[in-house]
C-alpha cells in the first residue's frame, strides 16, 4: 500500500502557508517580498507532491490520463494566478505605473515559470507512453470552445462597463488597470477551459 | 451519462487474445489506457480510424469488434 495519502497530508500545512503568504498579508513584510516567498513555497509543495507521486509504483491502475493530469495542474496554476489577481484587484485598480505592481507581478511570474517547469517534469514522468490521443483532441476542442465563449463574454463585460459607466465613476480605469483587467479575462477564459476539459474527462470515466 | 450508440466487444476480445491488458492494447493502437477504459465502458465512441486500428489489433473485421446499439 502506498504512503501517498499521509505524505500529501503533510503537504497541506506548507501549502496553506504559501497561499497565506501569497494573498493574505501585505506584499512586503520587514523588507521580505512575501508574495514571491509564498509562490516559492507553493512551487516547493508542488514539486514535493510530484516527487511523492513519482514514488507510487506504476501498477497501471491510474484513472487519470496524462492529458487529465496536465489539466489539473493547469487548473491549479490558473486558479492561483486568477485568485492572486482578484485578491489584489484594489491595487490593480489604483495603479498608475507598472512599478506599483511589481510586488504582485513577481509572484505571478514565478507561478508562470513554475507551471512551465512543472509541466515539463510531468511530461518527462510519462516517458515514452502515449500522452495524447484522439479523445484528448476532442476534449481540447470542447475546452477551447468554452474558453473562447468565456473570453468573448469577459471582453464584452469590460467593454460594456467602460462604455456605459459615467466617466466620473471610472477614476479607477487607468490604462494599467484596464490592461490587467484584460489579462484577468484571459486567465478567466483559460480557467473555464480547464474546468470544461476536466468535466469531459470525468464524464468519460463515469 | 448514457452510453454512446456504438457498442463494442473489446473486453471479451482482450481476454480471448490471451488476456491482453488494457495497457498492451493501448500501446498497440497508440492511445492512452484511460481511453481503452472509456471505450470498454461505452463512454467514448472511437473515430473510424481508431476503430479499424483496434479491429486490426485483434485481427478481426471491424463488425466483429464494434456494433450499433438499437
Amino acid at each position: 500500500m502506498t504512503r501517498l495519502p499521509s505524505s500529501l497530508f503533510w503537504l497541506i500545512a506548507p501549502a496553506a502557508l504559501g497561499l497565506w503568504l501569497l494573498v493574505a498579508i501585505p506584499s512586503r513584510w520587514h523588507g521580505i517580498d512575501t508574495g514571491a516567498l509564498g509562490a516559492g513555497v507553493l512551487l516547493a509543495v508542488a514539486a514535493a507532491g510530484l516527487w511523492f507521486a513519482s514514488r507510487i509504483p506504476d501498477d497501471g491502475a491510474s484513472t487519470l490520463s496524462p492529458g487529465e493530469q496536465k489539466r489539473w495542474v493547469a487548473l491549479a496554476f490558473t486558479g492561483l494566478i486568477g485568485g492572486l489577481m482578484l485578491f489584489n484587484a484594489g491595487i490593480f485598480a489604483g495603479a498608475r505605473t507598472m512599478a506599483e505592481l511589481e510586488n504582485i507581478g513577481r509572484p505571478i511570474a514565478m507561478l508562470l515559470v513554475g507551471w512551465l517547469i512543472f509541466g515539463s517534469v510531468l511530461r518527462q514522468r510519462f516517458g515514452s507512453a502515449v500522452q495524447e490521443d484522439e479523445r484528448d483532441t476532442e476534449v481540447v476542442r470542447a475546452a477551447d470552445d468554452a474558453s473562447q465563449i468565456a473570453l468573448y463574454l469577459a471582453v464584452i463585460a469590460v467593454a460594456v462597463t467602460l462604455g456605459l459607466t459615467p466617466p466620473a465613476r471610472l477614476a479607477w480605469a487607468s490604462p494599467i488597470a484596464i490592461a490587467n483587467l484584460l489579462m484577468f479575462a484571459l486567465v478567466f477564459a483559460g480557467f473555464v477551459g480547464h474546468v470544461v476539459a476536466l468535466r469531459r474527462y470525468r464524464r468519460d470515466r463515469a | 451519462m448514457k452510453a454512446t450508440p456504438v457498442g463494442n466487444h473489446i473486453r471479451r476480445l482482450r481476454f480471448d487474445a490471451g488476456e491482453m491488458t488494457q495497457g498492451a492494447l493501448a500501446e498497440r493502437v497508440g492511445i492512452t489506457r484511460q481511453t481503452v477504459i472509456a471505450l470498454e465502458a461505452g463512454r467514448y465512441a472511437p473515430s473510424l480510424e481508431l476503430a479499424f486500428r483496434i479491429a486490426q489489433a485483434f485481427d478481426r473485421p471491424i463488425g466483429e469488434v464494434f456494433f450499433w446499439r438499437e
